[in-house]
């Protein structure tokens, strides 16, 4: 009986640490895992001020596509090869995508490996209890 | 080996000296190269063998950081499709 509480509680307290990580309780809100991730068709503006809007912007994911949740500009890969400065830009935006998409991936293993961890727990203790009961 | 420890006014003080001049594109993409955000792109090797190419006045090096630029970008997009 004391081997089924504790394995209750374990598993409350697992289930809710990964809960606790998706809510972002412990830091800062990371995407949902199987949400998303997303490409980057357009992005850049020419201006300081757009590309501070961009840079606030959350990304969120969608079956592969990365968007921007607030409006978007778009400038021609033409544009963007001629300018320096842009180009800077345009690669921290990308790298700041890249890095999102990663932590999602990092999350999906962090929830699968709970779970993982939990079954293994129910077995062993499904096991434990059937030789103690000898049932 | 000193020179790996210029910044980047002093590199372009040597690059003047030398008779070279750079334009104000390749001011911002040397810039970019030698920040911590560019250096994440290359290795330490790689940016020795730039410093090396600057240090004996070759601004063409700088025109080449432009074009892998292009190819970072490109690999980035193509990184956030792969699903």
């Amino acid at each position: 009986m004391k081997t089924l509480i504790h394995f209750f509680l374990l598993a409350f307290i697992i289930t809710n640490l990964g809960n606790a990580g998706d809510k972002g309780i412990f830091g800062p809100s990371k995407p949902k895992p199987g949400k998303p991730v997303a490409v980057v068709e357009q992005v850049l503006n020419a201006t300081e001020k757009s590309y501070q809007i961009l840079k606030e912007i959350d990304i969120k994911t969608d079956k592969g596509n990365v968007k921007f949740t607030k409006g978007f500009y778009v400038v021609s890969q033409d544009y963007i090869s001629q300018n320096d400065e842009n180009q800077n830009k345009l690669i921290s935006i990308l790298q700041t995508a890249v890095d999102l998409k990663k932590q999602n991936s990092d999350l999906k293993i962090t929830t699968y490996t709970c779970g993982a961890l939990c079954l293994i727990l129910l077995i062993f203790n499904i096991i434990l209890l059937k030789r103690r009961t000898g049932i | 080996m000193g020179f790996l420890t210029f910044n980047v006014t002093d590199i372009i003080s040597s690059l003047f000296k030398m008779g070279a001049s750079i334009s104000e594109g390749q001011l911002i993409t040397l810039k970019w190269r030698l920040s911590p955000e560019g250096q994440k792109f290359y290795s330490q090797e790689q940016t020795n063998q730039f410093y090396e190419a600057l240090r004996k006045g070759d601004t063409s090096v700088i025109d080449i950081v432009r074009k892998e630029k292009l190819e970072i970008i490109e690999k980035l997009e193509q990184e956030l499709l792969l699903s």
